[in-house]
């Protein structure tokens, strides 16, 4: 299993990296470290308290487009990469923040982004994140008689556990 | 409007299994007289679980499954993966290659615009134009079979290059292909520019400002409609787009209209990319050898004819990528109804529903039908298919021709067991 400690690319270590210069210091003041850098991307560790003012700032402030979220199964939580697009930059900035399984609560973003709604629901649905504040945590996904706990996107999850509960467990 | 609302509101569905969708999606539209006034959506009938298959696939197996995605988009999809996992083992992709895979996404945004004109003509019950768009549409796809084997599915896209070439013979052929559909798709916009009927059913119909394209982080034609200048072949260009002389079509209205003009002059725009990717396409290898993939993760995107295609890859160097996402365009266009179809008239929302142009298929990514007492399977592949036989039957019996299972019975006996 692979955690995030993935290292490639020319510069790794530094906030800079193929990223245009006014994002440098909403990056650096929210501590987002630069753990990759790719053709016209690049993947920053954000500390998860930081997470949702800096992705407020860079989609209010600076023009990015939030193309997605992506959420992985790790070790010790779930890692949530917030995809930012600044397109007129022609630059992608990946926000990896780690969610511990302790606790499985991120700060929703939905409130003042509506896109990120279904998004966060999906998560929610199959990672087993629960997003604070959310206006709507219901199920998109997964079926209404889906097992209450199960996530199927999880490792070890196993195909019985998603049987519907009124399932006569004799059959 | 109706005189009798009294304020009430009516719930009026529209799915899950609906005569105008070809796909399942559940809308709830909460009316008051003729005006929508909310609105609510579910979707995932069809999640196929691709993303947790697509782990225990090979780094090389994976454009297989991922062009299975969607029927339509199914040169975008591999693409994107093909081009995240470049970025990983960063490898050169030839000359060549760019050229052949920009030809291909070219024909299948053509083929894809004319088709969702042909299905918004039928949405509002224009059928000549339902029919007009998709005979013009016929031959990208015959042109598509003999250049990759396939009306959909192509199967090009290989991580490294492309799987197969197209000779130069049939290159000339494609561009003669191409041409036959300028002129139509010309006439075609001209003709929905003119009509009058069109204009009072599109004109400030469904309106989504700028602001809220921004807000639901709408992408493609859905944004570019709204006045949103944003396609991924410009702004994070891939393949051959920075080398190609084209336009990004942005209309400011956002309408049902604009998202009509956008795609039908992207289809003119597509025509203009192919031709000067026939006449600039160099001689050489169109694959180059990838031994390994490193430990890495990457993001690729690729303009599809709905929006971006965003998918994510991780690998650990393994065989298999650790995680592969995909975000389909629809998943970002289909929650902005609720930007632009509340206070709609309701018979305005089928059409503005249209306008997206949704893909369920991409955006679920099979279902199974199972008896919630016994866990067991209700409708069997096999049953299915008896079903279908079933009808075929009554038919020749209506028809009085021979039937075809005593002219294909031990074919399909082979074919069943």
């Amino acid at each position: 299993m692979s955690t995030a400690d993935t290292n490639h690319g020319p510069t790794p270590g530094s906030t800079e990296a193929a990223c245009p210069p006014r994002l440098a210091q909403p990056l650096r003041e929210a501590q987002a470290h630069c753990e990759s850098t790719g053709r016209r991307q690049a993947m920053y560790r954000v500390p998860i308290e930081c997470a949702v003012p800096l992705l407020r700032r860079l989609i209010e402030q600076e023009g990015g487009r939030l193309a997605t979220v992506t959420g992985i199964d790790v070790r010790d939580g779930t890692e949530l990469i917030y995809h930012v697009c600044f397109d007129a930059d022609h630059f992608t900035a990946n926000l990896k923040v780690l969610v511990p399984r302790t606790t499985d609560t991120m700060e929703s973003i939905t409130p003042w982004l509506p896109g990120a709604e279904f998004i966060e629901r999906e998560i929610h649905d199959l990672l087993g994140v629960k997003f604070l504040n959310h206006p709507r945590m219901e199920r998109l996904i997964l079926s209404d008689d889906w097992p209450e706990g199960v996530y199927p996107l999880r490792r070890g999850f196993k195909k019985e556990d998603g049987r519907p509960q009124t399932r006569n467990p004799g059959s | 409007m109706s005189t009798a609302t009294n304020g009430k509101r009516t719930l009026v569905p529209l799915g899950p299994f609906h005569p105008l969708q070809e796909e399942p999606e559940f809308f709830q539209l909460w009316v008051e007289g003729e005006t929508v006034v909310d609105l609510d959506m579910r979707t995932s009938y069809n999640h196929r679980g691709i993303e947790e298959l697509s782990s225990r696939r090979t780094f090389d197996q994976v454009p297989y499954l991922v062009e299975r995605v969607c029927g339509i988009c199914s040169a975008s999809h591999p693409l994107a993966y093909v081009q995240a996992v470049e970025t990983i083992c960063e490898c050169d992709v030839p000359e060549r290659a760019q050229y052949l895979r920009t030809i291909v996404l070219e024909l299948e945004r053509i083929h894809s615009h004319l088709l969702w004109v042909g299905l918004a003509g039928h949405f509002l019950g224009y059928n000549t134009v339902f029919m007009w768009a998709w005979r013009y549409r016929e031959p990208i796809m015959d042109i598509l079979e003999k250049a990759t084997g396939n009306r959909c599915t192509y199967a090009t896209a290989k991580i490294g290059g492309t799987r197969r070439d197209i000779p130069d013979d049939l290159m000339s052929e494609l561009v003669r292909a191409v041409d036959s559909v300028a002129g139509p798709t010309e006439m075609l916009t001209n003709a929905v520019l003119d009509d009058p009927v069109l204009h009072a059913r599109l004109v400030n119909v469904a309106v989504l400002t700028e602001a809220d394209a921004r807000k639901w982080c709408v992408t493609g034609p859905t944004a570019r409609g709204s006045g949103l200048p944003i396609d991924v072949r410009r702004d994070d260009p891939y393949c051959v787009y920075d080398r190609i002389d084209w336009d990004v079509i942005t209309f400011p209205e956002g309408d049902v209209m604009a998202k009509a003009k956008v795609r039908l002059l992207e289809t003119l725009e597509a025509v203009k990319i192919i031709k000067q990717c026939a006449q600039q396409c160099p001689s050489g290898p169109y694959d180059a050898e990838v031994e390994s993939i490193p430990p890495g993760e990457a993001i690729g995107r690729v303009e599809a004819p709905r929006g971006e295609t965003f998918h994510y890859v991780r690998s650990d160097g393994g065989r298999c990528p650790v995680r592969h996402k995909i975000r389909a365009p629809s998943f970002v266009n289909v929650p902005s109804f609720r930007a632009s179809c509340i206070g709609q008239h309701v018979a305005d929302v089928t059409i503005a529903l249209a306008a997206v142009d949704p893909c369920y298929s991409c955006t679920e990514r099979m279902a199974v039908a199972r008896d919630a007492e016994t866990g067991e399977t209700l409708q069997s592949a096999k049953a299915l298919f008896e079903l279908s036989r079933q009808r075929t039957r009554w038919f020749e019996q209506q028809l009085g021709v021979e039937p075809f299972d005593q002219r294909w019975a031990p074919r399909l006996r082979e074919l069943l067991a």
